[in-house]
């Protein structure tokens, strides 16, 4: 996004606004000149250790200021907390709480303080506790937690006062399969709802699975942000795509004829074949009318690099390399 | 683990609105949870044990009295001077000010070093209110322990003289209203070095050297010159002892400052300083060190 457009976005209010922002801490980088819309949604923040993705989330959370630029969340700043903190839930990186305290009271006394009468903080408690199937250990201490246990009432506390927009710094950590999917299946109703949801992983696959956009950060600099297919055309790259046929000895043999055509490597039980072109559009037209004019019985074709890890091991890991 | 499993009962979180009534609640969440952790958690030890000390020097007191049969403090307005300069060395000079230094620069540096201080920066809070609420929970709490072993203390010089001593003593005045002072200069010691100390937390990584160095200036202060004692809070608290002090023939005599100057100047710093550290507040970056 150009600076016009970010600005555009930030006086509309709607969403996330970030409008050239910098945090250094002292000389180090954290992160620099980000702009970036996010909009309703799942939004995946992908990078390596130490890309910027916490600062990001700190940032837009209002944990840190930031050294240059503005950062308004539905139109509203982190300086006006009483605003700001009612419409968002951050789920932090941070494993620690007070001491000594239990899951229940955890959540019971942050929602008082948010201003909550006694009987609305209680029935919201039980119902973020059940949310994240913690209502029976809800009285016992936070300490005696799980890894998995104390991440869900992270969560709890992220999502308790139902808040439009939820950042959640590494929200599916130390959780087991099953809650993992539970945890993926709240965001989506989350999202689905036309909340905001941005969620960094170092999973990449689960961002895959969970984000509608994702947010490529590297070494405090923003490589790439949109949709998956956005990003893999802006790219450049050929494009790998899988087709599954029985016919795929005589597919490949032909589109060996295409001029556009980098690679064509036919799959091992002999009924696929992986092609990775230059020209996506032309190809699939080409393959079109191939189709029609030979009748080959095609069972499935389409992207097979449309993957965060496929951008990530492009944008990220190949550049890091080459330098 | 879903909103729509809980759809038919779901309790949709009502819009809080802002203003006084809120601003209220906040308060008295946050003092709720602040008292509980300032007199119930392993950090209130210290103030327990501060506030014991002149507690146990008069119960010795009282029991070598009780053993040699009269009391060690020969006369009873003997026994109203030394507990003046019990109050002012040991209660003021070390109970109420390392007392204060530990429950207030806690209340904000307590939770940046446990890493919890993210869970009210993220709450839909002023600040203001924040420092408020925490500040008021500080005060309640030193103001109660401080109180308390002043009033043992006060009561424990009485033993030695009978109960009629003390009926004399409450029916002219005299008890109640040196007890009444004794503890609003508690009061007054508690906000003013509380205040101090809630935005030393806040400032400084490490509040023991600035600690250190107030209680050095807050020693010496009976030697320094008029023009640098009105930088001491214990010169202005001392103005409002009902018995006035011997400093000793080191001491640089001035006269006390009057009673209203030693009040307003104590609220006055408290404004002041308490607006400095909701200053600080909103300055201050979640970044717990190694991470």
């Amino acid at each position: 996004m150009n600076r016009a457009e970010a600005i555009q976005v930030e006086n509309a209010g709607g969403n996330i606004a970030l409008r050239d922002v910098s945090k250094f801490y002292g000389d180090i980088l954290g992160v620099n000149r980000i702009n970036l819309q996010i909009e309703p949604g799942i939004t995946g923040l992908v990078g390596p250790n130490g890309a910027g993705k916490s600062t990001l989330m700190n940032l837009i959370a209002g944990l840190i200021p930031s050294t240059r630029g503005s950062i308004k969340v539905r139109g509203v700043t982190p300086t006006q907390a009483e605003n700001f903190f009612r419409q968002l839930g951050y789920c932090t990186q941070y494993d620690s709480f007070p001491a000594g305290i239990n899951g229940y009271n955890f959540i019971r006394n942050t929602l008082l303080v948010h201003g909550y009468a006694r009987s609305t903080a209680e029935a919201l408690t039980r119902q973020a506790l059940e949310q994240v199937d913690l209502s029976k250990a809800a009285y016992k201490s936070v300490d005696a937690y799980s890894k998995g246990m104390r991440q869900r009432i992270k969560l709890a506390q992220a999502i308790f006062h139902q808040p439009d927009v939820m950042i959640l710094d590494e929200p599916l950590n130390g959780l087991d399969p099953m809650a993992r999917a539970q945890v993926i299946g709240l965001f989506r109703e989350f999202a689905d709802a036309g909340k905001i949801v941005v969620i960094s992983s170092q999973i990449l696959h689960e961002v895959d699975l969970i984000s509608d956009r994702v947010i490529l950060l590297n070494s405090g600099y923003l490589v790439a942000e949109g949709d998956l297919s956005n990003i893999q055309s802006e790219t450049g790259e050929p494009m790998k795509i899988f087709i599954r046929s029985k016919d795929a000895s005589a597919i490949a043999a032909r589109v060996f004829d295409l001029e556009h055509l980098v690679e064509a490597q036919l799959h091992y039980d002999g009924l696929g074949l992986f092609i990775r072109t230059s020209d996506a559009d032309t190809f699939f037209l080409a393959m079109n009318q191939m189709v029609v004019n030979e009748g080959w019985a095609i069972e499935s074709m389409g992207p097979a690099d449309e993957t965060v890890e496929a951008i990530y091991q492009h944008l990220i890991v190949e550049q890091q390399v080459a330098t | 683990m879903s909103t729509s499993k809980l759809a038919a009962g779901f309790v949709t979180a009502p819009t809080l609105t802002s203003g006084l009534a809120l601003w209220w609640r906040q308060v008295r969440a946050i003092f709720r949870i602040e008292f509980g952790k300032t007199l119930f958690s392993r950090r209130a030890i210290a103030c327990y044990v501060l506030a014991l000390i002149p507690v146990l020097v008069l119960t010795a007191a009282t029991i070598a009295s009780i053993d040699e049969g009269e009391s060690v403090f020969e006369t009873i307005e003997r026994a109203r001077e030394i507990f003046g300069q019990i109050f002012s060395t040991l209660i003021l000079g070390a109970v109420v000010f390392l007392g204060s230094a530990t429950i207030f620069t806690t209340l904000f540096r307590g939770e940046i070093l446990d890493r919890s201080i993210h869970y009210y920066v993220l709450t839909p809070v002023r600040r203001e209110v924040l420092v408020v609420a925490k500040y008021l929970a500080g005060l309640a709490s030193g103001v109660m322990l401080f109180g308390l072993s002043t009033l043992i203390g006060f009561l424990l010089l009485y033993l030695p003289f009978g109960m009629d001593q003390f009926i004399t003593d409450l029916s002219n005045g005299i008890a109640l209203q040196q007890l009444g002072m004794y503890l609003g200069i508690i009061v007054l010691a508690t906000m003013g070095y509380g205040s101090v100390f809630m935005a030393t937390g806040l400032l400084f990584h490490n509040p023991l050297i600035p600690i250190v160095l107030i209680a050095g200036w807050e020693t010496i202060h009976f030697i320094l010159p008029p023009a640098l004692k009105i930088f001491s809070i214990i010169y202005y608290l001392k103005g409002l002892l009902p018995i006035p002090l011997d400093e000793g023939p080191l001491a640089v005599i001035v006269a006390p400052p009057p009673v209203w100057v030693s009040i307003f100047g104590m609220f006055g710093l408290c404004v002041l300083t308490v607006a400095g550290s909701v200053y600080l507040l909103k300055r201050l970056e979640v970044k717990y060190t190694d991470e």
